[in-house]
């Protein structure tokens, strides 16, 4: 048997009180600012059971008028980004240059980008459960 | 309590772990979590410094930054897997590993299928020499794999505790998972959307589970495989159904396992001294003092 010191168990006692506290209060008290320590909130907030889910996605049009969807492949944009920062993209279109040199970074050779969209696609709900009916807005537009 | 948190596992448990984890790394920065490098090429102005950034002065991405960190955590774990230099190398790969994390976390979006992963690189350099197959008891290894289970279940319960925090008690009858199955389901989970009711009765299934996971805890060891095995399921069914896969997490579950009794390199061990015309070494069971006290 291979036995701690007890300097090494009070050490490793202290840094699991230390760590355990940093968590709690992470969880209760914290936001995602405090990652590591951030609340574990993946899928915490309570959809509304009768109103629409809306879904982003982010769509590039290309020089030849194709629609193309843009995500974490050929522009590494995830839509929970995208999602998250909605209100500055909206404020400032021109933000979403980015994306388009990101997806110009990692197709070369394909045509370039005139046009990137956020486009805001709402599944209408009924007792949580969906009606069939979707709508979309496009809810910012940058053209270079 | 203090005997719970440093009750020994065999070294070669340890060894096994170590092998997974940080071959692992590697694989999720290649094939699991690729999005993150695409981070190095985004403007500084879409960084959202986390807390832990600003508090070490930690500068914004660039492509050459992310290109670094890759670029030297990939070898760094992949040397690490053996076992040599466990300290130098775990610290290195965890000091890397926490900043590609930060880096995949400051664009607003923070996940946390990766806590338990973290505590398990920040308590394996800490676990001692281990070799494969050495069956001498340690309690610096089972402080280390203990600290990786306690994590594990953290991210369940507290998971609950956050959709209490957030959701409140709407959340166990709102359309959350109606929301994930539109919005990133598969086939199957846009069939499961037509039956009456399948949503509301998961979420409460998942809360129930979140909550009631630290029994894993409190149960015979045949029990808590079964019990692990059930958590297992429930990722296979989460990949399954929206395509989460929360493959880091489930790495670091693998702590809960008898991982010794997977013996791969002891096999080829055999095998090679077998063919040299030799006979395979005898599996330590001696205490070496050179390794024997703090790790």
């Amino acid at each position: 048997m291979e036995r701690l010191s007890t300097r090494g168990r009070v050490l490793r006692v202290a840094a699991v009180v230390v760590f355990g506290a940093l968590t709690l209060a992470g969880t209760f008290r914290g936001d995602d600012t405090l990652f590591p320590f951030a609340p574990f909130r993946m899928f915490s907030t309570a959809d509304k059971p009768n109103e629409p889910v809306l879904a982003l996605h982010t769509d590039g049009i290309d020089t030849t008028g194709r629609r193309i969807e843009l995500d974490e492949r050929n522009a590494g944009v995830r839509r929970a980004e995208i999602e998250a920062q909605i209100e500055r993209f909206k404020a400032d279109p021109s933000l979403l240059h980015s994306v388009r040199e990101s997806y110009a970074a990692r197709n070369p050779g394909k045509p370039p980008l005139v046009e990137v969209d956020i486009v805001e696609v709402r599944h209408h709900l009924r007792h949580a459960r969906p009606t069939g009916d979707v709508t979309e807005v496009v809810l910012a537009r940058y053209r270079p | 309590m203090t005997r719970w948190l440093f009750a020994p596992v065999p070294k070669a448990r340890i060894a096994a772990f170590r092998t997974l984890v940080y071959l692992f790394v590697p694989l999720d920065l290649v094939l699991f979590s690729a999005w993150i490098r695409g981070h190095g090429n985004l403007p500084g102005s879409l960084y959202r410094p986390l807390v832990v950034g600003r508090l070490l002065h930690l500068p914004t991405p660039t492509h050459l930054i992310v290109d670094a960190i890759y670029y030297t955590l990939i070898p760094l774990s992949l040397l690490a897997a053996t076992g040599r230099a466990h300290r130098l190398l775990g610290w290195a790969v965890f000091a890397l590993y926490f900043e590609w994390m930060i880096i995949a976390m400051s664009y607003g979006k923070v996940d946390h299928d990766r806590y338990a992963l973290l505590v398990a690189l920040a308590v394996l350099p800490t676990a001692g020499r281990a070799r494969h197959g050495d069956g001498i008891p340690t309690e610096a290894g089972g402080f280390a794999l203990r600290a990786t289970q306690i994590a594990v279940i953290c991210t369940y319960f507290l998971a609950a505790i956050a959709k209490l925090r957030y959701g409140g008690l709407a959340w166990l009858t709102g359309a959350t998972l109606t929301r994930s199955f539109i919005r990133r389901g598969t086939l199957p989970a846009r069939w499961l959307l037509r039956i009456p009711g399948f949503t509301t009765v998961s979420q409460v299934c998942i809360v129930g589970f979140e909550l009631l996971s630290p029994i894993v805890f409190f149960v015979k060891p045949r029990t808590r495989y079964l019990i692990v095995a059930g958590f297992y399921l429930f990722h296979l069914l989460t990949f399954c159904l929206i395509t989460i896969s929360f493959i880091p997490h489930q790495i670091a579950m693998a702590g809960f396992l008898p991982l010794e009794k997977v013996t791969p390199i002891t096999w080829l061990r055999r095998r090679r001294a077998g063919r040299n015309g030799r006979t395979a070494p005898a599996e330590v069971t001696t205490t070496n003092p050179a390794t024997s006290g703090e790790a």
